[in-house]
C-alpha cells in the first residue's frame, strides 16, 4: 500500500460508499414508520432517493477533495489483496478519473432527484438501492487500475442497471442486458488476451504490449475492445437498446443511457490510445472511423425525425457517441494532433452533462404533461420554462454551439482534424454538429410556440431542481471553457499516467 | 505446452471435442425446456462441462492453470445446484408473496452459473477461459464464450416465469449460507483460489 496519505483514504472512503448508501436504502423501509397520511406517504416515498442524493452529494465532495493531491502530486493509488497470485483490486485517481468520479456522482444526484421528482413509481427502495449500486460500478470500473476488475465492475453496473430497468419493463430490461453482456464477453476476450501476452492484470503493464506483442494479436486486442465497447457507448449497430429502452422504460432509461457511455468512453480511452495505440492499427482505425460517423449521422438523423422529447434524448445519445468513436479511428493518423485525445477525454466528461439536461427535460415534460409526443405539446416556454431551458442548453451544448462546454470538445476535435490535413473529417463533424442543432432547435420551436397546454398534472420541485442544476452546471462549465480547454493537458497526462505510450507526443 | 506427451496431447483434444459438443447440446437443451427447473439442470450440467474444459486445458498445457480453474468452476457450479435444489417450486395452495430468499436464490444461483458479478461462478469463468486461451485453444474459448452468451436465454426465462415456493426453517438457513459462500467467495475470491490451488495440487500429486 506504501506511504500513508490522507488522500488514499479519501480515496477508500469514496469506494464504500455506494456499496454502504446501498445497503443503507434496503433497510430503510423496516426501520420507518406507517404513513398517517398521503402526504405522509409521499415524502417517505422519496426517502431512498433523498439518501442516494445524499451519498452522492457525498461522493462529489469526496471526489473534489482529491483533485489538490492528484494535480499536486500525481496520481493517488489504493492497491488490495484481492488474489494473491492472479489479479487485485488496484485503483487509482489522476487527473483524468477524477474529474470523472465527480461526473459519475454528480449524474447520480441527478438521477435521484429525477426519481424522487417523478409521480408514483414502483419499489422506490430497490431503485434507489439499484441506482447506488449502478453508480459504484461505474466509478469502480473508472477508477480501476486492473483489467480483471474493471470489467467486473462493468458487470456490477449492467447487472444493477438491468435490474432497475426490469422494474419498468422485462422485455426491454433483457434486451439490454443482453446485447451489453455480448459486448462484455468480446471485451473480456481482448482483456485476457492482453493478460496473458502483457504477463500482468495491471493496466500500466499495457505499455509494454507494444514492446512484446506482435501486429496482429495486438489488431486482435484492439477489435476485441473496441466492438465489446460498442454497445455501451450505444454506437451503430449496437445502440437497439437504448431506443428501445427510451419507448418501453422511459422513467429509468436515463440510468443506464447517461452512466454506460461515460464509463465505456472512458475505458474506450484508457484501453486503445495509450496502450496499444492505435496508429498500428491501420484496419482498426478505419473501422473506427466508419462506425463512428455512421453514428453521428444516424443519430443526429433520427433525433431531427423523433416524435417525441424522449426519442430525441436517445438518438441525441447515440449521436454523441459517434464523435468518441470518430476522435478514436482519428487518433490512428501517425501525424495525428493531441488536440484529438483531449477532445475525446474532455468529450466523455461532458457529454453526460448534456445528456443529463436533454433526459431531465424529456422525463420532467412527460411527468408534468403526460406526453412528451412533440405534436401533442406546445407553448412549453410560458408553462415549463426550466425543461426549456434545460433542453435548449444541453442540445446546443451536444451540438458544439459556444458558450457551452460542447464547443470546446468540437473546436479541439475540428481543430486536431485540420492540423492533421483531414479537412473533409473535419467538415463531416461541422455539418453533423449543423444538424443536431438543427434536430434540437426544431423541436424547441414545435413545442416552444402557441398557447400554453392545459395546466400539468404534476409539478415537482425535485424535477424544476434537477432542471436548474443541469442548466446551472452546463453554463458554469461553459463560462469556464478556457479553463476546461487547459485542463485537458492535464487530463492527458492522466491518461498516459496509466497507459504511458508516449506514441500521442504532448504539445 | 512444453513437455506434454503425445498421449496427454491425445487426452486433451478428445477432452475438449467431447466437452465443445457437450456444452452446445446442454445448452440448447436448456434453452428449450419442458419446465423453468429443467432448464436449470441443463445449465448446470453445462457448468460441469466448463469444468472439463478446464482440465482439458491443464493437461495439454500445465501451465495454463486449468486445474485449479476447474475446481474453482466446480465448487461455483456445486454451490448453485445445491441452492437450486433446495428452493421449491410454488405449489398450488402457496398463497402469499414470492418468499424473498427464495427469489434471491433463484436469482444468484443463475447469476453464478452464467458467471456475472458478484458470485463465485464470475472469478471461475474467467479463470476457465483464461486458461483456454492459455493453453491456445482459441475456437474452445469462442464456443465457450458463446454458450455463456446463450445461457442468459433460459436464465431470462427463468426468472420471468419460474415462481419458487416458499422456505422457512433450516432450510432457509441452509440457502442464506449458500448464498453467503456464492457472494463472498465473488467478492474475496482468494479463500476459493487458495483452496482450489490445494485440491489441484492433491489431484496432480504436486
Amino acid at each position: 500500500m506504501g506511504a500513508f496519505r490522507p488522500d488514499t483514504v479519501v480515496l477508500n472512503w469514496l469506494l464504500t460508499l455506494p456499496f454502504f448508501a446501498a445497503a443503507c436504502a434496503g433497510l430503510f423501509p423496516r426501520l420507518s414508520l406507517p404513513a398517517h397520511s398521503e402526504k405522509e406517504a409521499e415524502a417517505m416515498r422519496r426517502g431512498p432517493f433523498m439518501l442516494g442524493a445524499l451519498a452522492s452529494v457525498m461522493g462529489v465532495a469526496l471526489s473534489v477533495s482529491l483533485f489538490p493531491a492528484v494535480f499536486r502530486t500525481g496520481p493517488v493509488t489504493a492497491d488490495y489483496w484481492w488474489t494473491k497470485d492472479l489479479y487485485h483490486l488496484r485503483f487509482q485517481a489522476d487527473s483524468f478519473t477524477t474529474p470523472l468520479a465527480v461526473v459519475i456522482w454528480g449524474v447520480g444526484l441527478y438521477l435521484n432527484m429525477h426519481l424522487a421528482g417523478l409521480p408514483v413509481l414502483s419499489h422506490p427502495h430497490r431503485r434507489a438501492a439499484l441506482l447506488l449500486v449502478a453508480q459504484g460500478g461505474a466509478l469502480g470500473a473508472c477508477l480501476s487500475a486492473d483489467l480483471i476488475a474493471l470489467f467486473m465492475f462493468i458487470g456490477l453496473a449492467l447487472v444493477a442497471l438491468w435490474l432497475l430497468v426490469m422494474l419498468d419493463d422485462a422485455r426491454a430490461a433483457n434486451r439490454f442486458f443482453a446485447m451489453t453482456h455480448v459486448g462484455a464477453l468480446m471485451l473480456l476476450g481482448g482483456i485476457l488476451l492482453i493478460w496473458l501476452r502483457g504477463g500482468d492484470s495491471a493496466v500500466t503493464s499495457l505499455s509494454y504490449l507494444l514492446l512484446s506483442v506482435e501486429p496482429n494479436a495486438l489488431g486482435v486486442m484492439g477489435l476485441l475492445v473496441l466492438v465489446g465497447t460498442l454497445p455501451m457507448v450505444a454506437c451503430f449497430p449496437a445502440y437497439g437498446w437504448l431506443t428501445d429502452l427510451a419507448e418501453a422504460a422511459p422513467s429509468t432509461a436515463m440510468a443506464p443511457a447517461l452512466l454506460l457511455p461515460a464509463v465505456g468512453g472512458a475505458m474506450l480511452l484508457r484501453l486503445l490510445p495509450g496502450s496499444m495505440v492505435v496508429a498500428l492499427l491501420p484496419a482498426l482505425a478505419v473501422v473506427a472511423l466508419l462506425l463512428g460517423i455512421a453514428t453521428l449521422w444516424w443519430g443526429a438523423i433520427r433525433a431531427w425525425m423523433s416524435p417525441g422529447l424522449r426519442q430525441l434524448a436517445a438518438w441525441l445519445t447515440v449521436a454523441q457517441s459517434g464523435y468518441l468513436v470518430l476522435a478514436i479511428g482519428a487518433m490512428a493518423s501517425p501525424t495525428a494532433s493531441s488536440e484529438i485525445v483531449r477532445a475525446a477525454a474532455l468529450h466523455v466528461l461532458v457529454a453526460p452533462l448534456a445528456l443529463a439536461a436533454v433526459w431531465g427535460a424529456a422525463g420532467s415534460v412527460r411527468a408534468e404533461f403526460g406526453t412528451d409526443s412533440i405534436a401533442d405539446l406546445n407553448g412549453l416556454l410560458r408553462k415549463a420554462p426550466l425543461a426549456t431551458v434545460a433542453l435548449f442548453l444541453g442540445g446546443l451544448s451536444l451540438a458544439g454551439l459556444p458558450p457551452l462546454p460542447g464547443f470546446q470538445v468540437q473546436r479541439l476535435l475540428v481543430s486536431g482534424l485540420f492540423h492533421d490535413g483531414r479537412l473533409w473529417f473535419a467538415v463531416v463533424i461541422a455539418a453533423a454538429d449543423l444538424l443536431v442543432a438543427v434536430a434540437v432547435l426544431d423541436a424547441l420551436r414545435r413545442i416552444w410556440l402557441g398557447e400554453p397546454p392545459t395546466a400539468g398534472r404534476w409539478a415537482s420541485a425535485w424535477l424544476s431542481g434537477q432542471l436548474a442544476l443541469a442548466s446551472l452546471v452546463l453554463l458554469a462549465a461553459g463560462a469556464g471553457s478556457g479553463a476546461l480547454a487547459g485542463w485537458t493537458e492535464a487530463m492527458l497526462r492522466g491518461v498516459f499516467s496509466i497507459s504511458r505510450s508516449g506514441l500521442v507526443s504532448t504539445p | 505446452m512444453t513437455g506434454v506427451s503425445t498421449a496427454a496431447t491425445v487426452i486433451a483434444t478428445i477432452l475438449a471435442l467431447g466437452g465443445a459438443a457437450a456444452l452446445v447440446w446442454a445448452t440448447a437443451r436448456a434453452m428449450r425446456p419442458r419446465a423453468p427447473a429443467e432448464s436449470f439442470a441443463w445449465i448446470v450440467l453445462a457448468g460441469i462441462v466448463y469444468s472439463v474444459l478446464g482440465l482439458a486445458a491443464a493437461v495439454r498445457s500445465p501451465e495454463s492453470d486449468g486445474l485449479r480453474a476447474s475446481v474453482l468452476q466446480l465448487v461455483a457450479v456445486l454451490l448453485a445446484a445445491a441452492v437450486g435444489g433446495l428452493v421449491p417450486a410454488r405449489r398450488a395452495e402457496d398463497t402469499g408473496e414470492v418468499s424473498g430468499l427464495a427469489a434471491a436464490a433463484v436469482f444468484l444461483a443463475w447469476l453464478s452459473l452464467i458467471g456475472l458479478p458478484p458470485t463465485v461462478g464470475f472469478h471461475a469463468k474467467v479463470l476457465v477461459y483464461r486458461a483456454l486461451l492459455a493453453a491456445d485453444w482459441g475456437w474452445l474459448l469462442v464456443i465457450a464464450m458463446a454458450a455463456g452468451a446463450a445461457a442468459l436465454a433460459p436464465g431470462f426465462l427463468t426468472l420471468a416465469t419460474y415462481r419458487p415456493g416458499a422456505v422457512g426453517g433450516l432450510r432457509a438457513v441452509v440457502i442464506a449460507l449458500l448464498l453467503l459462500a456464492i457472494v463472498m467467495l465473488g467478492l474475496y475470491p482468494q479463500a476459493g483460489l487458495a483452496a482450489a490451488a490445494r485440491v489441484a495440487n492433491l489431484a496432480s500429486g504436486a
